[in-house]
């Protein structure tokens, strides 16, 4: 096609090159890459580093927390391709000191390549914003999946909209801080083209800023639809807002439940809204309108800026990810006025805002509800997070209406741990769950005779784990039966120390296990094994006792209790519990089997 | 360079007729003249320190005007600015100075002996007079463009060269950022503070960037002559004082400045000027002279008359509110001044101011005595 072609001989970017032999993104972030990409034009500088470096002492915003004079020094002299700069990357945040309790980014992105050029100041500081998220490290999971959202549908009495915005960035085009009005344009163009192929129910109609008439603009703005020229110096010092109201327009569909900005403070901000509670429904809609927009736009040669690590790439580093902020309005006269709304929102990892927007104050009860939380999880998990977050916050409503008393619930776990961990926790074998849900004394009585191995193995780990042990039954129950909050709730009231040496697990595993016999150590390194490798020291027996045992406790139960006690053998006074035999052999009527070794 | 664009080598490769802002609703002098056969010559230059045609232009075109107001609608970014954007600064400058042609030559003359009268201007009608002009240092781009660190040159030059001053002009530097509560307080109750620019025709153009590092007011002791660094030029020059006495003003604004620039000449530059431009600044409009001598003077009769403006245009004098550029006369109080500031020496300019407000007070005097003013009515200077 005529712009590919156009698009490679102007030698914009080898991601031109690969989507045309249809590479994909995967060797398109490969080509990101920090290594490959080559500085644009030359930067023009007088004074040395030490002279240009901003004077940061009154500000607080997360550039200024990590601009060093030293890292300063070391990119200021660097360019994108298209010739961005540090200089003009961080001018926002060295304009905008900050508040001292809100903390702003302080940074924009002028290109895709900012993020690599720039990453030695990026990284740190979408560490900072996104809860730990190191780009070097971790990928980011993209799921538009709506139909595995959950009860989506909120209690309308409270919630009175419900709507999802993101943005998307067109490969190849630069940034709104720094494309040229040309590629504005472009920006503007593709869209409306890829937008003016929508059907059904996603049929709509573009109006430009520039050519809108009068009616038309009073319509948009009694739709709430219309954005107006930003005024808020945080974007205007990053230069988005140069050559305003030139491509910049809004599109959206006839039934006014989706809607597109173009060329705001990115390319597209795309919003998907209704009146009502039916969030799932305007999830679903968010999902079918982005992935046709895509497809769309791929129709022609584009295609949206996304990489593994960083997600959808935008113009501002907090909207990185999913760039997904999912919300609703909600009335909530009682639970606002409790003083644990605050902490309550904090741990359901949502945030509150004017109807207004950010920045802007409720309006009587009515708060803008919506994730805190952009990078590190997918859309699927993050809108599910607004759903269950939002019917909780209802569900207080209801109790404080009733005069009950309501919780603060526990922090909601968030899934940024190292791979290792994540796929440690996730296919843990359900037979491990399932086997440990109905054993409380069990659990305590295998391990009491179990060799002093085992207990000199477990003696070094920090008393508390021990104290966790010990009360095992019912935290086995409770605890255990979702395993990974299980996992992060214990870890929770774990002393921090074990806590932050978890968190690298490979290390961690082998710093805890240095003190333990070398066996326990090759045991528990591979976390997945794990419990099965824990397990391995353990008497042939208590491996074999419990790996059939979902079969052996049905056959059991279906069993007389047997009248004396063997040694060796577990019996529970109690006529609901179960009875164990550390036997290696069984038929469903032996009781005096081998006992082998019990350790 | 302000803007991320402007060093877009890249966007040499989308056709100038793709790049050409849409002027189709502006009314400045830039976009009067901007055709796009000029943006397509001009847009693949730039001064030696980078400074591109996007960058000169971008205030004009976020900022597209009034319908009664015509403003310039282009900066510069450093002295070359002048010489490389010619195609486009000429006519701008043309227009805005009433005719002043590219062959045309500009005549400095500081001396304030040459000054007639100014003395005199009755203090019953005229409250305070002012003088102020502004001044570049050679070798620095100007605010729209330059650096952090060149900012913080310009500044430590100018306070060294300031520091320096003695007599009546010796004096004391105030940076902003470094600045007490107290400190703060005083200027602003001697009126002397400036904030940070809100106007965006200002803020378009970049030269707000990192405020306020690197900027501040210098005054002496007695409060009658006052500098500001680094806010919309590298330096604006300031002589003031309460009552009519322009030519007290005058004379200590020749002294100072001329002192300073003997001072800067001392260290091995001097302030930007040709003999075509006069003084450079960063406004085209501030070019030559880069003066206002004005006056704040209470005429509320002759401000209600019916022929006030045209009285003005032919004194060319210009009319303005007591807060400044873009404010309205409170109680018939207006800050007069002269409209122009290249084609006219300082002495010339200055000379106007007089011979015209002392005619106001005039006129003034005549209608509260219900008389007619059609006798004194001035011929077009």
């Amino acid at each position: 096609m005529a712009n590919n072609f156009a698009r490679i001989l102007s030698g914009k970017r080898n991601v031109g090159i690969m989507s045309l032999i249809g590479a994909g993104s995967l060797t398109a972030t490969f080509l990101l890459n920090r290594e490959h990409v080559t500085a644009g034009a030359q930067v023009r500088r007088v004074y040395p580093a030490s002279a240009d470096y901003p004077d940061l002492r009154k500000h607080n915003n997360c550039m200024a927390s990590h601009l060093t004079p030293a890292i300063y020094a070391k990119l200021v002299d660097k360019a994108t391709p298209n010739g961005y700069t540090l200089d003009q990357a961080i001018q926002t945040g060295v304009d905008n000191p900050g508040h001292p309790f809100i903390k702003t980014v302080g940074m924009v992105a002028g290109d895709e390549e900012s993020y690599e050029v720039f990453a030695d100041l990026l990284d740190p500081v979408i560490k900072e914003r996104h809860n730990g998220y190191d780009p070097q490290t971790m990928t980011h999971p993209t799921d538009l999946d709506s139909s595995k959202l959950k009860s989506g549908k909120f209690d309308e009495r409270y919630v009175l909209s419900s709507r999802v915005r993101t943005g998307r960035s067109i490969r190849g085009l630069s940034l709104p801080p720094a494309c040229t009005r040309a590629e504005r344009r472009e920006v503007e163009k593709v869209v409306v083209d890829a937008l003016a192929g929508l059907k059904g129910d996603l049929a709509g109609t573009y109006y430009s800023l520039t050519h809108m008439t009068d009616q038309e603009q009073q319509q948009l703005i009694d739709d709430h639809f219309l954005f107006d020229k930003p005024v808020s110096p945080l974007l205007t010092c990053s230069g988005m807002a140069r050559d305003w109201p030139d491509a910049r327009g809004i599109w959206h569909n006839n039934t006014k439940t989706f809607l597109i900005w173009i060329n705001e403070e990115d390319h597209t901000r795309v919003i998907s809204m209704e009146k009502g509670g039916n969030m799932k429904r305007v999830f679903d809609r968010f999902c079918t309108g982005l992935k046709e927009v895509e497809r769309l736009i791929q129709e022609k040669g584009w295609e949206f800026m996304w990489n593994e690590r960083l997600g959808y790439i935008l113009t501002c580093p907090s909207n990185l990810g999913t760039g997904l902020r999912a919300g609703v309005h909600v009335n909530l006269p009682k639970l606002s006025k409790d003083p644990r709304f605050t902490k309550i929102l904090d741990n359901l990892r949502l945030q509150k805002r004017g109807t207004g927007g950010v920045d802007t104050a409720a309006v009587g009860s009515t708060f803008d509800i919506s994730n805190l939380d952009r990078l590190g999880q997918s859309e699927v998990q993050l809108v599910q997070t607004v759903v269950d977050g939002v019917n909780y916050l209802i569900e207080c409503e209801k109790k404080l209406e009733k005069g009950q008393d309501i919780k603060i619930p526990p922090p909601v776990v968030l899934q940024l741990l190292p791979i290792l961990v994540q796929d440690v926790l996730q296919p843990l074998p359900l037979l491990v769950q399932d086997v440990l849900k109905p054993l409380p004394l069990l659990v305590q009585d295998v391990l009491k005779p179990l060799p002093l191995l085992v207990q000199d193995v477990l003696k070094p780990l920090p008393l508390l784990v021990q104290d966790v042990l010990k009360p095992l039954p019912l935290l086995v129950q409770d605890v255990l039966k979702p395993l990974p909050l299980l996992v992060q709730d214990v870890l929770k009231h774990l002393p921090l120390l074990v806590q932050d040496v978890l968190k690298p697990l490979p290390l961690l595993v082998q710093d805890v296990l240095k003190p333990l016999p070398l066996l326990v150590q090759d045991v528990l390194k591979p976390l997945p094994l794990l419990v099965q490798d824990v397990l391995k020291p353990l008497p042939l027996l208590v491996q074999d006792v419990l790996q059939p045992l979902p079969i052996l406790v049905q056959v059991v139960l279906q069993l007389k209790v047997p009248e004396e006690r063997v040694p060796g053998q577990v019996t529970f006074l109690s006529s609901s519990c179960i009875i164990i035999r550390l036997s290696s052999t069984y038929t469903s009527q032996s009781n005096r089997g081998n006992q082998g070794p019990v350790h | 360079m302000p803007f991320g664009n402007t060093h877009n080598v890249l966007k040499l490769k989308y056709a100038s007729s793709e790049e050409y802002p849409d002027l189709s609703q502006h009314n400045n002098h830039m976009a009067k003249i901007l055709t796009p056969a000029i943006y397509e010559r001009l847009r693949s230059k730039q001064t030696p320190s980078g400074f591109t045609l996007d960058d000169v232009i971008q205030t004009g075109i976020d900022n597209p005007g009034h319908p009664f107001i015509m403003t310039v609608g282009c900066v510069a970014g450093d002295e070359e600015t002048y010489e490389v954007f010619k195609e486009l600064l000429d006519p701008i400058i043309e227009d805005r100075h009433g005719g002043y042609k590219p062959t045309d030559k500009h005549k400095t003359d500081l001396n304030a002996d040459n000054l007639k009268g100014g003395d005199d201007l009755d203090p019953n009608y005229v409250i305070s007079s002012r003088v102020r002009t502004g001044r570049s240092i050679r070798g620095f781009c100007l605010p729209p463009h330059c650096s952090r660190g060149e900012r913080r040159g310009v500044e430590k030059m100018s306070v060294e060269a300031l520091d320096s001053l003695s007599g009546d002009l010796k004096g004391k530097y105030y940076a902003l950022k470094n600045m007490t509560d107290a400190e703060q307080q005083q200027l602003i109750d001697d009126h002397f503070l400036f904030d940070k620019p809100v106007s965006p025709l200002l803020l378009a153009s970049g030269m707000a960037r990192d405020w306020p590092d690197g900027r501040g007011i210098w005054h002496n002791d007695t409060k009658t002559f006052l500098v500001w660094v680094n806010e919309e030029d590298h330096l604006r020059v300031i002589s003031m004082q309460k009552g009519g006495n322009m030519k007290e003003v005058f004379n200590r604004f020749c002294t100072g400045l001329t002192k300073i620039e003997t001072l800067f000449k001392d260290k091995g530059t001097s302030f930007m000027w040709n003999e075509h431009l006069g003084y450079v600044l960063t406004c085209p409009s501030n070019l030559g002279t880069g003066l206002r001598a004005g006056v704040h003077v209470k005429i509320p009769n002759m401000s209600k008359h019916a022929k006030f403006e045209e009285v003005l245009k032919r004194l060319r004098l210009q009319k303005r509110g007591t807060g400044g550029v873009d404010t309205a006369a409170v109680g018939g109080t207006f800050d007069i001044s002269n409209a122009d500031r290249l084609g006219f020496s300082e002495v010339e300019l200055v000379q106007m101011v007089v011979d015209g407000v002392k005619l106001l007070v005039e006129m003034e005097k005549k209608l509260e005595k219900g008389q007619s003013i059609d006798d004194l009515m001035p011929a077009q200077k």
